[in-house]
């Protein structure tokens, strides 16, 4: 095994010699006159040394000096460093514990007590460091395993969505395409509008929660979930408790793990039929007091209804589609998002086309 | 190193014993650094710094020197410095002329007799 380095930085020869004799036998000694000289050794050596001997006074740069710099190389979490002080003064010691010391020893040398302190020192700090190496390793897994549990909930909560879904849908595709959908329109929100807030973080979750959005209609009974027809007023008013009730059901999972996706489930449930003007349900809420991940998943949500064949309608074009959407034919939406999903429009085309292409 | 030339050492104020435990008792390289200490350049240094009346070298260049008077056992050198390094530390050169002479007449006799007994 290789020995161990241990670097003594003093001005006085004769004190580095007394140094080396006592750590020689154990340790690999390189010696430094003063603090330029040691820097320079420590940088070559960083992952050798033990332990770093260092006087306070010498030429050049002097050991206050040393430890700054050191500190600036991030080296005084690596490596201990005993200052050598000519006495016992208590302002010397504390100004270099304060920028970093680890350990004491005074002149005259007393060998024995320092070998001791050196030994005691290095052994404190390899073990400090295995123990911060253990905690970041843990720490690693253990994000690791919430990432794998948000995940997993996120996919839980689109499987109980999917299933909603077929009820009254013959394919789980609108789920897929409305995440598509949400996803294009937030990635342009973000970059046109940063006004939102919109980060990658905030996106992947309301992507994930723009799957739940119907979840709600498990509650709505079959007769009128899958009406052919138009839906006469008592049962619009019925569907439309599909809203309130997803939103219900979101409150009652607690989903503790991801409160920020768990809350996107709520607006998105909630308020994914409001309108800009206020006409729309459940809350008839009005401008930007909808949350911007329901109104974006609302805009997504009826151009993937417009282009699709449902129970009551024949798909559209994506061309007739953004019409409709530009002549407020399904109500009015925040002419921001009608900005963004006009340069989305090329994009939401493909997707559109590509389920036209496979039903 | 014979009964006889420790015995002089001693009468010259030098603590042998606790210098040889520091020195691993390689007692030829203590010999060696003995007489190397009457060349060491903060000695100088601080005849310099204190003519020029600058404290903080004076401090410097003593409280080095005291290090090695310590490590070496020259304990009579020892107890003349520590006053002095302590009024440097203070910041001022003020006072310090008696006790630096006194040192220097010390530290001028200990090496004529070293040179002699280690020739």
């Amino acid at each position: 095994m290789n020995k161990g380095m241990i670097l003594i930085v003093d001005d006085e020869e004769i004190n580095r010699f007394v140094l080396k004799q006592a750590f020689a036998e154990e340790y690999e000694t390189p010696e430094a006159a003063d603090g330029e000289a040691a820097m320079e050794l420590i940088l070559q050596y960083k992952d050798q040394l033990k332990a770093i001997l260092l006087d306070v006074f010498m030429p050049h740069m002097n050991g206050f000096e040393v430890l700054e710099a050191m500190e600036e190389h991030g080296l005084l979490e690596k490596i201990p460093v005993i200052m050598i002080t000519g006495d016992k003064k208590a302002d010397v010691e504390e100004s270099a514990l304060g920028l970093g010391a680890a350990e004491f020893v005074t002149k005259p040398f007393e060998i024995p007590v320092i070998q001791m302190r050196v030994r005691n020192t290095i052994e404190l700090f390899a073990h400090k460091n295995e123990m911060e190496r253990l905690v970041r390793q843990q720490t690693e897994k253990i994000e690791r395993q919430k990432e794998r549990l948000r995940t997993s909930n996120y996919r839980l909560l689109e499987a109980i969505s999917t299933m909603v879904e077929f009820r009254d849908l013959e394919t789980g595709g609108h789920i897929v395409r409305i995440k598509t959908f949400t996803k294009l329109l937030c990635d342009m929100v973000m970059k046109l509008y940063p006004e939102y807030g919109l980060t990658e973080e905030k996106i992947e979750r309301i992507v994930y929660a723009s799957a739940t959005h119907d979840i709600g209609k498990i509650s709505i009974s079959d007769s009128i979930l899958l009406k052919p027809g138009k839906l006469t007023k008592e049962e619009f008013e019925i569907m439309k408790t599909h809203t309130t009730l997803g939103a219900e059901i979101i409150r009652n999972l607690q989903f503790t793990i991801d409160r920020e996706y768990s809350s996107y489930c709520y607006e998105i449930c909630l308020y994914h039929h409001e309108k800009y003007d206020g006409q729309g349900y459940p809350m008839g809420l009005e401008g930007d007091d909808i949350p911007i991940a329901a109104q974006i998943v609302s805009i997504a949500d009826v151009f993937d209804a417009l282009v699709s064949e449902r129970c009551y309608k024949k798909a559209y074009t994506p061309d007739e589609a953004y019409d409709m959407i530009h002549n407020g034919e399904c109500g009015i939406f925040n002419p921001k998002l009608i900005d963004c999903l006009d340069r989305c429009r090329r994009k939401f085309t493909r997707e559109a086309l590509k389920n036209a292409e496979r039903s | 190193m014979d009964r006889e030339l420790r015995l002089r050492l001693m009468q010259e104020g030098l603590d042998v014993d606790s210098a040889l435990d520091r020195f691993m008792d390689n007692e030829e390289m203590y010999c060696r650094f003995l007489l190397k200490f009457f060349e060491d350049a903060n000695y100088g240094r601080l005849q310099e710094a204190f003519s020029q009346k600058n404290a903080k070298e004076c401090f410097e260049a003593a409280h080095a020197l005291k290090g090695v008077i310590l490590n070496l056992g020259m304990d009579r050198l020892a107890g003349e410095i520590k006053p002095i390094v302590e009024i440097f530390r203070s910041g001022t050169c003020e006072g310090a002329d008696k006790g630096l002479e006194q040192f220097n007449e010390s530290f001028r006799q200990l090496r004529d007799h070293l040179m002699t007994l280690l020739a």
